[in-house]
């Protein structure tokens, strides 16, 4: 009956778009003189520049600091002095971690993970020094930072927009008024999310094309090059979060009874997606994928360390290999390097152990944050958080590549070292000096692409969109049915 | 007048469908906070009665292999003053295996996990290292750490005041709005007398419960443990007061006479300002205002220095030896690697001390400022307060860290002269090896930290509170 008569009133299509950008107008100028809505706006605004010029300070402070340390590094390196190859792989060498331009954007998880990896001979490491360990207890109750601002601020002004736009009008009795000028509802919906779209555009719009220019500007070609298409895919999923959140809004203050109701289950909804489920969900990952606690870890590592031949066997039996294949009758006259060839081997095998549980460990990570991602399921909060700090590069994906490159480095380096020593026919008392240690690559490192990342959210991300797409089939079928008075 | 009013209230509330909605919302997420942090505080317990148990069995073994192998050496006549590498080397004992020490968690620990999930395990006390505790760090996904923990604090600080906002935000609004107030008044009863019962009657309900489960919670821990109680008491003094405050904030939002909807938006953004954007806003100002030098700045710093007295210590073959002690030859040489350690350790440890100082003392410099501005928000000066009864903030912590480089003096002391000696480590050293026992904090420090924080949070609820009683004075009961 309800389409029949929509059917038999829809007015021609010019009108049509007519229609939805004035009621869109509308309910813009009625926001924008709207006091409060000023306020809440402005000091979004604020918060929102502010914490992505704090960001980008502190990104840029960090990256100076770190590209000093890494140059200094190295200096102290290629001029440790004259000492054998394996001391020198005892020297060893500090890896620092790189952060990219968009983790002015979103710090993720980088205070809780660590800044720098030493490399040296025997020993794969996980990074140290976490900022966490040097910051006031406070920092646990959250940083403001632009994603912060995104995920938590925003989708609050949002309910503060929209909250009324059916409840409010029905209570004022303008609803059954604007239903008498027979416009078909889904045109009423989407003129009213146009109300709410275009006040939210004018104050991200600023935001994000200073953000990108200045990231084009300010973070040097290359960087520029892989942070904008990141920021691109980040604009996009914000929008998605923000349009998540308009269509909820609107469904909600279709259904309820009173404007009051509507704001409190939509605040209900916030608490609930923004501060419970990540929790709980992080507990229930933690259940399903326990993370070993350290004693456990070491204790398991030490236990295949300890299957391991003795060092004292390994040479005697790299000896009598050498031996036999030399044709000599005793270690002395071995022609070639029994320690570099001793230590070539030790290190594959210690390599092998470490990695191993290293590797174990971190698939524990992943399957729990993957686990966090399904959470997504009730709370698109939770997968916009973790896609967001993964397209900034301040994830956990990404620092475990970060520590894997190092540790490959550090493989290379150690064993280039060794194999010096074979090269050399060198023995414990042979010396190396600066030549040797400049054949040694820096370590560079090179940030993981874009489709890789992606791999890492698709569960996330597959959830924000089916809800995206629930909410947005939802919202006609909410208005239609909506009662009008 | 007020016990009568205090039952038809009671009466009212018990009415109120979101009263119950609410209410029973917020003891089930108290008691998943209770048990969700208790599983996590037995885990982080293990840890450190693990590390300890398995440094006493690996002493004893030591002991037990020194024992054995004298009983060999006498066999065999050799002298006992001589010693290879292994239990009976004074450096093997006194630095790589060393002594590690770790910080038992108070009974209360369960309630707020704070930063006992990001200080490290265990720390190694250890002869020839004077520049920085050996330390074994938690295993923890970050992003579990960045989310925080569903413990009994994030209830308390979070979610308990939604709950007192959400049903004082009408504390005589919706009565004005029906125009009941008006004949409620007309009846013999002051205006301030059925406010103080409105608000009495609610306390009784959500502070109520929140004590009640805090106290099962704190049952199910069992505590026996000294200075637990009074601990605990604090705890609950805190839940009362923290409380309170949120209480007079609504008293005195209630008593403009605004329209119930306009109390709860007022009250909502004043949730969100104390409790989500005032602590995030002040740790950005805090660290740009005083960043504290990046770690990398430190460990390049320290390597320097490493480098520099390395070079300066003797010939490179007992460099190498540093690194593999277990290869290294006993002569009677007077550069022995252990006196080279500890040598050079000693000029790094005084090379680094004033790039030390320097990161200390602006780390100093930005704790005070957060600590001063953290008197903005009630939530912050209870968030701190919690830690430290909890015992998982910073106070106790430092003062563990004080204990343990007390004992690192002791047991560099006890073993350094052995080093140089070039003695050997017989078993009975073993048994008078010094040993670090934790001394708890007296109750009376806790309580002492806790006095200032405290008496602002009674201040401010009286400030807020007894100027929303004024106001009400001036309440518009019929307008």
């Amino acid at each position: 009956m309800d389409r029949f008569r929509d059917a038999l009133l829809l007015p021609p299509h010019q009108s049509l778009k007519t229609m939805i950008t004035r009621i869109a107008r509308k309910e813009c100028i009625e926001m924008i003189r709207d006091g409060r809505f000023r306020w809440a706006a402005g000091i979004v605004f604020v918060l929102l520049a502010g914490s992505l010029i704090v960001g980008w300070k502190h990104y840029a402070d960090v990256e100076a600091q770190r590209a000093e340390s890494q140059t200094a590094d190295r200096e102290t390196w290629v001029s440790q002095g004259e000492k054998s190859q394996h001391s020198a792989a005892h020297f060893g060498s500090y890896a620092f971690k790189p952060t990219s331009p968009l983790s002015s954007i979103d710090r993720g998880v980088l205070p809780y993970t660590g800044v720098s990896v030493f490399m040296e001979a025997h020993r794969v490491k996980e990074a140290g020094y976490r900022p966490v360990e040097d910051a006031n207890a406070m920092h646990r109750l959250g940083a403001l930072t632009a994603a912060s601002t995104l995920q938590l601020l925003i989708p609050l002004l949002i309910i503060l927009l929209a909250f009324s736009s059916f409840a409010g009008e029905r209570e004022q009795g303008t609803l059954r008024q604007l239903m008498s000028l027979g416009l078909q509802r889904r045109t009423v919906a989407l003129g009213k999310a146009l109300g709410v779209v275009l006040p939210l555009m004018l104050l991200l719009a600023p935001a994000a094309v200073v953000g990108a220019v200045a990231m084009a500007l300010y973070a040097g070609p290359d960087a520029a090059l892989w942070s904008l298409p990141r920021l691109f895919l980040m604009v996009v999923l914000y929008l998605l979060y923000f349009g998540l959140f308009i269509g909820l809004a609107l469904i909600v203050s279709a259904r309820a009874s009173s404007a009051r109701v509507a704001l409190i289950v939509l605040l209900g909804f916030w608490l609930w997606s923004s501060f419970l489920v990540p929790r709980a969900a992080t507990d229930v990952a933690d259940v399903l994928f326990p993370t070993p606690t350290s004693v456990e870890f070491d204790r398991a590592v030490q236990a295949d360390y300890d299957q391991l031949p003795a060092w004292t066997d390994r040479t005697r039996d790299v000896e009598e290999r050498l031996m036999q294949e030399h044709g000599v009758d005793t270690p002395d006259q071995i022609p070639v390097s029994v320690a570099g060839y001793t230590l070539l081997e030790a290190e594959e095998d210690e390599t092998r152990v470490y990695r191993k549980h290293f590797d174990a460990l971190g698939d524990t990570y992943l399957a729990q944050n993957r686990v966090v991602q399904a959470g997504a399921l009730l709370a698109p909060m939770v997968a916009v958080q973790a896609a967001s700090m993964g397209l900034a590069g301040s994830d956990y994906v990404h620092h475990r590549h970060f520590v894997e490159a190092a540790e490959a480095h550090r493989y290379e380096f150690v064993q280039t070292l060794n194999r010096d020593m074979v090269a050399q026919n060198a023995s414990w008392d042979y010396r190396a000096g600066r030549a040797m240690w400049e054949s040694i690559p820096a370590f560079t490192y090179e940030s993981p692409g874009l489709g890789w990342m992606l791999g890492h959210y698709t569960i996330g991300l597959g959830l924000l969109g089916l809800w995206f797409v629930a909410v947005v089939l939802m919202v006609p079928v909410a208005v239609t049915r909506m009662k009008i008075n | 007048m007020l016990g009568k009013i205090l039952t038809y209230e009671n009466r009212l509330l018990q009415r109120d469908r979101t009263a119950w909605i609410v209410g029973t919302l917020f003891v089930a997420l108290m008691i998943y906070a209770a048990v969700n942090g208790k599983q996590e505080q037995e885990h982080r317990q293990s840890v450190a009665a693990e590390t300890i148990t398995a440094y006493q069995t690996r002493v004893a073994e030591a002991q037990r292999e020194a024992e054995a192998l004298e009983a060999t050496m006498r066999d065999e006549g050799r002298s006992l003053d001589t010693y290879d590498w292994g239990p009976r080397h004074p450096y093997n004992v006194g630095s790589s295996m060393g002594h590690p020490v770790t910080l038992p968690p108070t009974p209360l620990a369960t309630f707020a996990i704070g930063q006992s999930d990001v200080y490290p395990a265990a720390y190694k006390v250890s002869a020839a290292s004077s520049v920085a505790l050996g330390q074994t760090d938690q295993l923890e996904n970050p992003f579990k750490l960045l989310v925080g923990h569903f413990d009994l604090a994030f209830v308390i600080l979070f979610l308990y005041p939604l709950l007192i906002l959400a049903l004082t935000f009408a504390l005589t609004a919706t009565e004005k709005e029906t125009g009941t107030l008006r004949l409620l008044l007309a009846q013999p009863v002051r205006l301030s007398t059925l406010v103080w019962a409105k608000v009495l009657s609610r306390g009784a309900l959500i502070v109520g419960a929140a004590l009640v489960l805090t106290v099962l919670a704190f049952v199910m821990t069992g505590a026996a443990f000294e200075g637990g109680w009074v601990r605990f008491g604090l705890w609950l003094v805190i839940t009362l007061l923290y409380g309170g405050f949120w209480f007079g904030l609504a008293l005195l939002v209630n008593a403009f006479g605004r329209s119930a909807a306009t109390n709860a938006i007022i009250l909502a953004v004043c949730w969100l300002a104390f409790v989500v954007i005032l602590p995030s806003l002040i740790n950005v100002v805090a660290s740009t205002l005083y960043p504290v030098p990046s770690r990398m700045a430190f460990v390049t710093a320290m390597r320097m220095e490493t480098t520099v007295a390395e070079q300066q210590s003797s010939e490179s073959l007992a460099k190498f030896f540093q690194d593999h002690p277990e290869i290294a030859p006993v002569s009677d040489d007077e550069a022995n690697f252990a006196m080279l350690r500890v040598a050079r350790d000693e000029r790094i440890a005084e090379q680094l001390a004033p790039v030390m100082a320097r990161f200390v003392r602006q780390q100093e410099r930005q704790q005070r400022f957060m600590r001063a501005l953290g008197y903005l928000s009630p939530t912050l000066i209870t968030h701190r307060m919690l830690l430290d009864v909890a015992g998982t903030g910073p106070a106790r912590h430092a003062a563990f860290l004080d204990q343990v480089d007390a004992f690192q003096a002791m047991w560099q002391e006890h073993f350094v002269p052995k080093y140089f000696a070039n003695v050997a480590f017989r078993p009975t050293d073993y048994d008078a090896m010094p040993r670090f026992e934790y001394r708890e904090e007296m109750p009376g420090e806790v309580l002492g930290r806790l006095i200032f924080p405290l008496l602002v949070l009674v201040l401010a609820t009286v400030l807020i509170g007894g100027y929303g009683l004024r106001r009400y004075r001036q309440y518009p009961v019929a307008g």
